[in-house]
């Protein structure tokens, strides 16, 4: 198996407001997000992290796609270090999350290949894929009709092409179902499992078990910032759900937090 | 009632309870406070006496009080006897003297006589010393007939007492008025579009799907500074018309305002000025603008810097017409601007200032992109929500 991503021992602290601190009802000025945290995604898989809410899941995924940095540790994508060579590492990822919003001004069209030379996609490879995706997603219907006045579901398609204009090797989606109907959230899984068969790799967050038990090939189990289990879902889930995997591991997590 | 209250009460806590609230209420007070103390100290220096100056007033035909009424204004002054009234106005004219006063012939006599002598004083209105002396100089006068009871004519003929032309008022009423205006308008114009670019797409979300891609960092701050100084520049020209068509109705009469003095080159210059300063403006916006949390926070964090401009606006005034001589002056940011302007409008042009202004202002808009490209790497305030 070919090593794509390799996250070692990865450790990120965020200093907390007077509000964070409110909220979260503590009295401590920082907050350990990821404390140490590894594990490895192969070509052609999809690797799902789970984890609940503020398990640190989504910062994981923010420090691989380079847009913060850990505090320890590195990230190498397909050989390059996100602390070393960032634009690297930027060009060989596609990243999309839900925090990742598009200019509700522009039109899907517009937008396509304006991410497109960004990337610096050739303009011939780049309007034979836009026709393709855009095919793909039923896009066209609405290419050029701007971006606020689509519906959530048809954002969520055109940012999912838009994030991978310049066919990456490695994606990344931080909680890729969520706020999707049903029918929108198909077509997004359906799509995963299309790219994971064309050998890319996969990483994808989640919360959900279903969507994990449905499309990922390994798991990484994440709480309190750590990795609790990681491996093969097969394996995993050979003898237990993987609801009840987790809820055995969390409940372990949270006696030793007691 | 007591719902009234409790939405009140509500409202009330929101607002005192949020400190950038709580700035906004307290921010306009205290910037009225030093503008005005500030314009206050500015006309005051502008058209009060000043202590160290010798004026110089040139007499004809004075009678004896004159001298003694000089002594109670307590300005410091010398008194020079004249023949010829052209060339003493000549001196006026050239600023070599600061006023002249010709009483009648026989003046005294006729005014024992019971009969109106004439009084006419001649000054130069771009001179600054000049019009402090003669607004000394006729309220004097003009006290000394109210107290015998026996009106003068004073400057009572048709012809215009100041000896300033026409092109050297127009350029003084220019040069006090429009680097002001012009630095206001240049600066709201890249307000409107630069405080909203960066913050807008924080507050979007969008920004983060820019950051993704292997674009540099420094590409993208240069990038959005370009786009953003294009459209405050395009903002400022028709500003910049706009007041130059504007400019003779608010300085009471197009009679007073002469545009056309100013040859090609002078409003070249001003292009020059007006686009270095509009960049720069681009540029210090931006990087407000990517440190605020929002499109609201990120205009009231411009605000100070607005009020700061006006102050440097008004500065351009002190000069009554002139610019500052001083090479350092034109090193700094935003100033160097206004007394650039000030010094093209006054037709007292200096193409090494010019030079130096447009230097220090580019090598300033380099250090501003080089912070905005820092601030895009910077988690911390990208992330600032």
């Amino acid at each position: 198996m070919e090593e794509v991503l390799r996250v070692e021992n990865l450790k990120k602290t965020f200093k907390l407001s007077r509000k964070q601190q409110q909220s979260e009802k503590t009295k401590d000025k920082y907050k350990v997000a990821v404390d140490g945290l590894s594990f490895s995604a192969y070509r052609g898989e999809i690797f799902g992290l789970l984890g609940p809410n503020g398990a640190g899941k989504t910062t994981t995924l923010r420090i691989i796609s380079t847009l913060i940095k850990a505090d320890e540790g590195d990230v190498t994508v397909d050989g390059e270090s996100v602390r070393k060579n960032p634009d690297g590492v930027r060009k060989k990822i596609g990243f999309l999350t839900g925090e990742l919003k598009l200019e509700d001004f522009f039109t899907s069209d517009y937008l396509y290949d304006y991410f497109s030379a960004l990337h610096d996609v050739p303009k011939e490879f780049a309007s034979d894929r836009k026709a393709k995706l855009f095919s793909r997603f039923g896009i066209e219907k609405f290419a050029h009709v701007k971006v606020g006045e689509l519906s959530t579901g048809m954002k969520q398609k055109v940012s999912l092409v838009i994030s991978i204009v310049h066919n990456p090797d490695f994606i990344i989606f931080d909680e890729p179902t969520n706020g999707l109907d049903v029918i929108t959230a198909k077509t997004v899984t359906d799509f995963l499992v299309e790219l994971k068969n064309q050998g890319k790799t996969i990483v994808i967050s989640t919360h959900i078990f279903s969507l994990v038990e449905k499309i990922c090939d390994r798991v990484g189990i994440v709480i309190n910032g750590k990795m609790t289990l990681e491996g093969n879902l097969k394996q995993i889930t050979a003898e237990k759900s993987l609801e009840e995997v987790f809820f055995d591991i969390y409940s372990k997590e949270a006696g030793n937090d007691e | 009632m007591s719902k009234i209250f409790t939405v009140m009460k509500k409202e009330l806590k929101r607002f005192f309870t949020d400190k950038r609230l709580l700035a906004s209420l307290l921010l306009p007070g205290i910037m009225i406070f030093v503008i005005y103390s500030f314009m206050g100290s500015f006309f005051s220096n502008m058209f009060g006496e000043d202590k160290d100056k010798k004026y110089i007033i040139s007499q004809i035909n004075a009678p004896s009080f004159f001298s003694e009424d000089l002594k109670l204004t307590g300005l410091n002054y010398e008194i020079n006897e004249k023949r010829d009234k052209e060339k003493a106005k000549e001196e006026v004219k050239e600023k070599t003297s600061d006023l002249l006063v010709v009483f009648e012939e026989g003046f005294e006599q006729k005014l024992a006589d019971g009969l109106t002598p004439s009084v006419e004083i001649w000054y130069n209105t771009v001179n600054t010393p000049s019009q402090t002396v003669y607004n000394a100089v006729y309220g004097l006068i003009y006290s000394r007939s109210v107290e015998i009871k026996t009106k003068f004519v004073l400057n009572g003929g048709e012809e215009s007492y100041d000896l300033a032309t026409k092109e050297e008022t127009s350029a003084m009423l220019i040069t006090m008025m429009l680097p002001f205006i012009l630095m206001i308008f240049l600066f709201t114009g890249a307000m409107a579009v630069a405080t909203e670019s960066i913050a807008g797409e924080k507050e979007r979300g969008t920004i983060a799907t820019l950051l993704v891609t292997p674009i540099k960092r420094s590409s993208l701050a240069l990038g959005k500074i370009l786009a953003l100084s294009i459209t405050a520049i395009l903002s400022s020209f028709v500003s910049f018309i706009g007041v130059i068509a504007s400019l003779p109705k608010l300085l009471g009469g197009t009679d007073n305002i002469n545009m056309g003095m100013y040859g090609a080159g002078t409003y070249f210059g001003v292009l020059g000025v007006i686009i270095v300063t509009v960049v720069l403006f681009t540029v210090v916006l931006s990087i407000i603008s990517a440190l605020a949390k929002s499109v609201k926070e990120a205009s009231q964090l411009a605000l100070p810097v607005m009020f700061a401009v006006m102050l440097v606006g008004i500065s351009s005034m002190i000069g009554g017409g002139g610019a500052n001589q001083r090479f350092w002056a034109y090193l700094i940011p935003v100033y160097n601007s206004s007394q650039c302007l000030s010094g093209l409008f006054s037709l007292s042009f200096d193409p090494l200032f010019f030079l130096i202004t447009v230097l220090s202002d580019i090598a300033f808009i380099a250090l501003g992109v080089y912070i905005l490209a820092k601030i895009f790497n910077s988690e911390k305030i990208i992330y600032n929500k």
